[in-house]
């Protein structure tokens, strides 16, 4: 299975242009969808998962046009959206199996089943009876993740779904889901390098609705290795520095801004090289984008 | 901090379309009031469209329909931060909660406040528009567009607004600001109730929250003078307590809401968060993959997946509950006053509770349907749920069906449950009367009405994409389709999509001939339903686009999903096949008529005929009819055949006939002349033929005009009024020749010019192009004087009829049964009456039952046989109908004169139509009036008995003496029978029985003059005014007999009697009672005469004071104060003072003996006797035996008395000990 798509675009009624021309080829395996707020992230995602009309463009999976054979996408469908409630008054069990009758899970036992195996993968067990509305966010999250993997998806499409989870749970959905990764498409979006780099073989980078790299992490990171350097400075001449080079970033250590900087060409005077990141990648890819419009 | 708030508040609506938009649309509607005709709320012609009582109610109304927007206003202020997630933000700002509140309570308030001016703004515009016509406008009067803004629109504005403010402080809920409103509207209705029960006034102002009723009652008996310049007092009377008191209540349950509320997070999302969870399960082996099964069926069981939840989801919701609840609560409140009303009720028969139960709770249906219908198409996108749900795999058209399911099992589930409240009412009141099987067809039709709606309510919803605009436009479709479709022209049945078709069920006759229409009307509904749920199923909104074109795209996409075109085509063609064959009943089999068309019709056959009104004509003096009924062939029918014998009664020979037939389609007319005649002119539209007789008939010379009526019924015809009930006149074949109960008239044939045809409203004549035309001929007119009132076209005549009918039912008409027989499987009967009687027509058939007896007069002569035909079920008062004849037989005879028949019957016909009528010795009675009335309870004011011998009473009055056909004829026909009936009711009713109906006679009196529409007129110059001719005449006549004597009135009525029994050419007119009249009443009396039939004349009496004192030998005495004011009023009510020397009863009474009102008196009389009084204020004193109780001037309110309730007050005791006075 494969996940196809070609030259995507989409303006909303409100003039914002959330893709431009988008073109992906996605296998099967875990890709990282890696962008800033606002980039088109979701705006893909929403698209891919039939929720959304692109104005141009196709996606095809395998040999569903996904894009007119709605039905055949959602039937393997599992997505997980950026943001969404739950009824308050109903507990995760009594929802959970409402929606894994509605994925067409109709053996009754086999429903069962499921949802307790979803409930104990997404550490809900204890809390399966509690009402929703009386879940934390990090609970909300893991719930809307088991609704995802419910019944077998060939598609996986979550978004942005370690937000709001601690890191225990955010590893261990992170390991869940390489474990079904392997045999279906399984696209991941967030704005965390660190959830890319960790389990993703494939990755494309989108800022402001277009794909500004696309690769394995490794081939992202190719372009730009050896080309980063990093200095320690003070505030006060962090501005001098942005004018004079092209920042990739710059984090506060101990309380003293240690600056990463992209170069073409070697630089000394208290720059040492720096190991590229695929942060670094991401960073520099934006801060191109923007510089160029 | 206040101020900015205030400010900021302020600034925010005023920049908010929304506050201009609802200015906008009071601004429309007051103007609407002002310039379209059937938009006014004067009433009555005669009041002007701006009058200050028509504006009055127009704010009224306009605050109460505007309660939406009030809430909209209201309820909002505080919701607008939780709805956006401000309070995060708002509230950790050092606000106050006092500024905050009444900074967001007072700017909306006065956006509110605004708003509603928009109706003074509106109503001004509308009567300076020129093309408005001077006559109904009067002079605009600024205070009239102010004191109603102010007293109704705002007070109703703030206390709405109080309650809905703090509604949502309290629940921090927009859904139960919205309940808020329904609660309020209830309590609106149920006053609404309250005000059409006459008793109690004072009570039932207070509780209606919107002060309409209070209004109501203090403008109750204004005359049309008075609501044309009379500004509406909201200082005083009801008005001023009823306005404190909501006012209160609003600023109470403001501050209760306000004392509650705390500056946080509505508690309902505050809760707190569960803590993670304690323990971490061990991770039992890897992600389990479930297989999904996508084959056929998985569609079916996903939605019955999706039904249930979401049914359980409403049902369990605790607004639906409360919804449901009140819904109960309304139906047994009005069941509860349906079976208190002091004018009479009526055994529960279940078609009766089925109405009861379906009237009063449809407006919770509506409510329901609407509010859950926003609901369920916004459950998913309200939790954000609807990315997660969307994305699942089930069919598009699933989350829209299942809705549309769910929302129907919960109505049909509400629907069961006020059906179990209608047993319930049935059992506890008479069980025996439940009719399983009834409640099964009604809830079918029903459902399928609700089940229309619903899908119209889901498909607006869905296709608006707002939930609020989409509440709002179903108000407005509930508006357009069930109150305003006449009035915008929508009369057809196909155009009111959705109203549920009227119909009339019948204890007798079932749903008969409905049956065909509703199944017809009904199944073009459901088919367009289906078809809107599959138009709408395409336009569901699914993901997260939601603009227009990408979701016609979407749809577009949907249409090329295999199944979906066909069953389209298929809906679309039910549809049409459906709506085809109603139109094909309605307008090509039947002819279809709207109101206007009626009207243009009536007024072209007056232009055309007119001219031939002075034209001689022979009159009827015999008929002979031969009526073959087939009440259950397909197609069901009659023939009636037969001769007119007409004789030439004028001087003059007669050269031209002008005969008037019935126009209806699906009746062919034949007619033939026994002499050689042209036909000059035949005019089907009108029902007329102009025949030139070759040889002009001769004076004193007859002819026979032969007749053969053929109709066939011919599918069904379209309905014009909403009601179900068909006005008489316009009633149509189909309603008459019935299944079981068929009441036919004449055949229909008139000769001469028919008044009676013309367009009688003023306002429909100038539509017309008509001049205003006087109603009735003058009191002394020659003509007039010639013609019998109600057969102008007839004196007495010989009857003969043969009938035959289905072998099972029972035929009659008037006259004596001769023979019957039975003869190819049909029943024949034959009658004849044995002398001569008004050309009054009837002829009636069904399956009855008959109770029979006989009354001996004790003076002699044959015996009277007593016949009660009726239907097996009715049989509950068949006994006391007979009675009441017995006993009204008994005393007409005795006061009036003899019985001119052997026999006297009365014959039940289905309700059609509600009214009895007295036909020679035979009396229809529809089975609403009189056969289901519940006599159980002896307390409660017997109708039965009245209404029969009111009936009865017109076989002297109406058949003995039959009055001109001039001014004054409803006194001589109708006065005198209700007259007759009183004096009947009087010797079998307790008096305070008799009390409370004759203040019924009054109320309606008094209510009646109010919507006069050209000119009242003294009770023997009335004309076909029912309101005097029955009521005040009713009041006049017990009176006069209460002044002079039962005797001598009944004496003088004798002798008139005696004198124009039978007389006709010149038939007798009110003068000619009067004088007989006039000779009964002594001297000193003489004036009564000329104020109760000669002038309009009311009192306006008063008991000022009352006191008592008791002195040493154990007596009373008692001090009275009494106002007295009689005042003659014109045609329009204004009034003038005359100087008073008038008899007034003044009466001193013991204690209560039952239950009463304050101004009513039950207790025992100590001093009751008639005191001539000359002053305006009097002061009178007695000397009683027991301690007085009450006291009253005029207390039993035998005189015409607007103000009746300040005639009697309880007697205060005073402590200083008067000196004895002379006792009088």
């Amino acid at each position: 299975m494969e996940l196809r798509i070609r030259n995507l675009s989409k303006t909303y009624a409100n003039g914002v242009r959330a893709l431009r021309d988008v073109s992906l080829t996605i296998p099967n395996g875990m890709f990282g969808l890696l962008g800033p707020n606002g980039a088109g992230k979701s705006s893909l995602m929403r698209t891919i998962a039939t929720l959304q009309e692109p104005d141009s463009g196709s996606i095809t999976l395998g040999d569903i046009d996904v894009l007119t054979e709605k039905d055949r996408v959602r039937q393997v469908l599992g997505y997980l959206p950026q943001e969404f409630g739950l009824y308050p008054g109903i507990s995760a069990e009594v929802l959970l199996d409402y929606f894994a009758g509605l994925k067409g899970i109709r053996d009754a036992r086999e429903r069962k089943l499921a949802v307790e195996s979803l409930l104990q993968q997404t550490n809900l067990w204890a809390a399966r009876k509690k009402a929703l509305g009386g879940y934390s966010g990090g609970m909300r999250q893991r719930f809307g993740i088991a609704v995802a993997l419910l019944g077998a998806p060939q598609l996986i499409i979550v978004d942005e779904p370690t937000a709001g989870l601690d890191p225990t749970e955010r590893n261990r959905f992170l390991d869940l889901l390489s474990e079904i990764g392997e045999n279906v498409v399984v696209i991941l979006s967030t704005h965390i390098v660190e959830d890319v780099t960790e389990l993703c073989p494939h990755m494309a980078i989108i800022a402001q609705g277009e794909v500004v790299a696309t690769g394995s992490p490794t081939d992202v990171i190719g372009e730009i290795r050896g080309k980063v350097y990093r200095t320690k400075t003070e505030k006060a001449a962090l501005a001098q520095l942005r004018a004079q080079h092209e920042v990739i970033s710059s984090k506060l250590v101990a309380g003293q801004p240690v600056v990463r900087v992209f170069s073409e060409t070697a630089l000394n005077d208290g720059f040492q090289p720096a190991e590229a990141t695929l942060e670094d990648v991401y960073f520099h890819r934006l801060a191109r984008k923007e510089r160029v419009g | 901090m206040f101020l900015h708030i205030f400010r900021f508040e302020l600034r925010y609506r005023f920049t908010q379309p929304s506050t201009y938009l609802f200015f906008g649309v009071f601004v429309l509607f007051a103007f609407l009031s002002q310039t379209v005709d059937d938009f006014g709320f004067n009433g009555s012609p005669k009041v002007h469209v701006n009058s200050p009582d028509a504006l009055a109610q127009l704010f009224f109304m306009a605050s109460i329909l505007g309660m939406f927007v009030t809430a909209a206003v209201l309820g909002t202020p505080i919701y607008r931060d939780d709805k956006d997630g401000m309070t995060g933000l708002v509230y950790t700002t050092p606000i106050t909660k006092p500024a905050y509140l009444a900074g967001r309570f007072l700017g909306s308030l006065l956006a509110i406040w605004f708003i509603y001016s928009g109706i003074s703004v509106g109503a001004l515009l509308g009567m300076l528009a020129p093309w408005v016509e001077a006559s109904k406008l009067g002079p605009i009067m600024p205070l009239a567009l102010l004191g109603p803004l102010v007293g109704a629109a705002w007070v109703n504005a703030l206390f709405a607004g109080c309650v809905f403010f703090a509604a949502y402080l309290l629940f921090r809920s927009p859904l139960v600001v919205y309940l808020g409103g329904i609660v309020l509207f209830v309590l609106y209705q149920v006053s609404r109730i309250f005000t059409e029960s006459i008793s109690s006034d004072h009570l039932f102002c207070l509780t209606d929250p919107f002060g309409l009723a209070a209004k109501n009652i203090d403008a109750n008996y204004w005359t049309i003078a008075e609501r044309n310049t009379r500004l509406v007092n909201f200082f005083g009377g009801e008005l001023i307590q009823n306005r404190l008191l909501w006012a209160g209540v609003g600023l109470s349950i403001l501050a209760l809401g306000w004392a509650f509320f705390r500056l946080g997070q509505p508690r309902t999302r505050a809760r707190k968060p569960q803590s993670e969870a304690e323990t971490v399960t061990p991770t039992t082996g890897g992600l389990r993959r479930s297989p999904q099964e996508f084959g056929a069926g998985l569609g079916r069981w996903q939605l019955w997946q999706l039904v249930k939840v979401q049914f359980m989801n409403v049902v369990r919701a605790w607004p639906f509950r409360v919804l449901a609840l009140l819904g109960i609560i309304f139906v047994l409140f009005n069941a509860y006053y349906t079976y208190q009303d002091p004018r009479g009720i009526q055994m529960p028969v279940t078609y009766l509770i089925l109405k009861l139960v379906n009237d009063n709770y449809t407006l919770f249906a509506l409510i329901i349907i609407t509010i859950y219908a926003g609901e369920l198409v916004w459950r998913e996108r309200d939790t954000h749920l609807q990315l997660v749900f969307d994305a699942l795999p089930f069919s598009t058209w699933l989350p829209f069906l299942s809705k549309l399911l769910a929302l129907m099992g919960v109505l049909a589930l509400l629907t069961l449950v006020m059906d179990g409240v209608g047993v319930a009412i049935q059992l506890y009141r008479a069980s025996a009367l439940v009719e399983p099987l009834l409640y099964v067809k009604d809830f079918a039709l029903q459902f399928v009405n609700l089940t229309v709606l619903c899908a119209i309510a889901l498909a607006v919803q869905t296709v608006v994409n707002n939930k609020y605009v989409g509440h709002a436009l179903m108000m407005v479709y509930y508006g357009v389709v069930f109150l305003l479709a006449d009035v915008l022209g929508l009369h057809h049945a196909l155009l009111k999509f959705g109203a549920a078709v009227p119909y009339t069920y019948s204890d007798m006759n079932g749903y008969g001939h409905l049956v065909a229409p509703l199944l017809a009307i009904n199944g073009y509904y459901l088919a367009g339903a289906l078809l809107l749920v599959l138009l709408t199923g395409l336009l569901w909104v699914r993901g997260t686009e939601t603009g227009l074109r990408t979701r016609l795209h979407l749809a577009g996409q949907r249409l090329r999903t295999p199944g979906v075109r066909p069953a389209l085509l298929a809906s679309a063609l039910l549809m049409l096949g459906a709506g085809g064959w109603v139109f094909y009943n309605a307008n090509i089999l039947n002819e279809y008529l709207t109101p206007k068309t009626l009207e243009a019709r009536q007024a072209e056959a007056e232009r055309r005929y007119k001219r031939y009104e002075n034209l001689p004509q022979p009159k009827i003096t015999a008929i002979d009819l031969v009526a073959d009924l087939y009440p259950t062939a397909s197609p069901r029918g009659y023939r009636m055949r037969g001769t007119y014998t007409l004789r030439n009664k004028e001087s003059q020979a007669i050269d031209t006939l002008l005969i008037y037939y019935d126009n209806s389609r699906s009746i062919s007319n034949k007619l033939v002349l026994d002499r050689p005649a042209q036909v000059l002119r035949d005019d089907p539209d009108a029902g007329v033929r102009l025949y030139r007789l070759r040889q002009p008939l001769a004076a004193g010379d007859s002819l026979t005009l032969q007749f053969d009526m053929d109709y066939r019924a011919r599918g069904f015809t379209s309905r014009l009024k909403g009601t179900g009930v068909f006005d008489w006149a316009t009633i149509s074949p189909e309603d008459r020749l019935t299944a079981n109960g068929s009441f036919l008239n004449d055949p229909g044939l008139h000769v001469g010019y028919l008044p009676a045809t013309e367009l009688e409203d003023d306002e429909a004549r100038q539509r017309n192009g008509l001049k205003p035309k006087a109603r009735v001929l003058s009191l002394n007119e020659p003509r007039g004087r010639m013609q019998a009132d109600f057969s102008p076209d007839g004196d007495y005549v010989r009857y003969q009829a043969t009938v035959s009918t289905d072998p099972d039912q029972v035929a009659i008409t008037p006259g004596y049964l001769e023979k019957e027989w039975t003869e190819h499987g049909r029943r024949y009967f034959r009658y004849r009456m044995d002398q001569p009687m008004m050309p009054m027509v009837s002829v009636l058939s069904a399956r009855y039952q008959v109770h029979r007896e006989s009354w001996q007069n004790p003076a002699g002569g044959p015996p009277v046989a007593i016949e009660i035909y009726h239907d097996p079920k009715h049989n509950y008062n068949v006994r006391r109908m007979a009675e009441a004849l017995r006993k009204g037989l008994a005393y007409y005879t005795q006061a009036f004169g003899p019985y001119q028949y052997r026999q006297i019957r009365i014959l039940e016909f289905p309700r059609y139509k509600s009214f009895a009528q007295s036909f020679p010795n035979t009396v229809p009675f529809a089975e609403s009036a009189g056969f289901i009335d519940d006599l159980r309870d002896k307390t409660k004011p017997d109708l039965t008995f009245f209404i029969t011998n009111h009936e009865l009473g017109h076989q002297w009055w109406g058949h003995q003496v039959v009055s001109a056909n001039v001014q004054g004829a409803g006194m001589l026909v109708e006065s005198l029978a209700e007259y007759s009936a009183i004096m009947t009711a009087k010797h079998e009713f307790t008096p305070a029985h008799m009390q409370q109906f004759m203040r019924r006679e009054l109320d309606r009196y008094l209510r009646g003059r109010r919507q006069e529409r050209q000119k009242e007129r003294p009770l023997m110059l009335v004309e076909h005014q029912p309101y005097i001719h029955y009521y005040k005449g009713g009041m006049v006549f017990y009176a006069l007999q209460d002044y002079i004597g039962e005797d001598k009135l009944n004496g003088a009525l004798k002798a008139f009697l005696n004198k124009s029994r039978y007389q006709h050419r010149p038939y007798p007119n009110t003068a000619d009672l009067m004088s007989y009249i006039r000779q009964a009443t002594p001297d000193s009396l003489q004036y009564l005469l000329r104020d109760m039939f000669e002038t309009i004349t009311l009192y306006k009496n008063e008991l000022k004071t009352a006191s008592y004192t008791p002195r040493p030998d154990g007596r009373y005495d008692v001090s009275l104060t009494i106002k007295a004011e009689k005042v003659r009023a014109d045609s329009l009510g204004n009034e003038t003072t005359v100087p008073l020397a008038d008899y007034l009863e003044v009466g001193v009474f013991g204690p209560d003996q039952e239950q009463a009102e304050a101004w009513d008196v039950r207790g025992k009389p100590l001093v009751l006797r008639k005191i001539k009084l000359t002053q305006p204020e009097t002061t009178l004193h007695f000397v009683v035996n027991e301690k007085p109780a009450k006291a009253g001037v005029d207390p039993y309110q035998k005189l015409i008395d607007r103000y009746y309730y300040d005639n009697v007050k309880y007697a205060e005791q005073k402590q200083l000990a008067a000196k004895p006075v002379a006792v009088r």
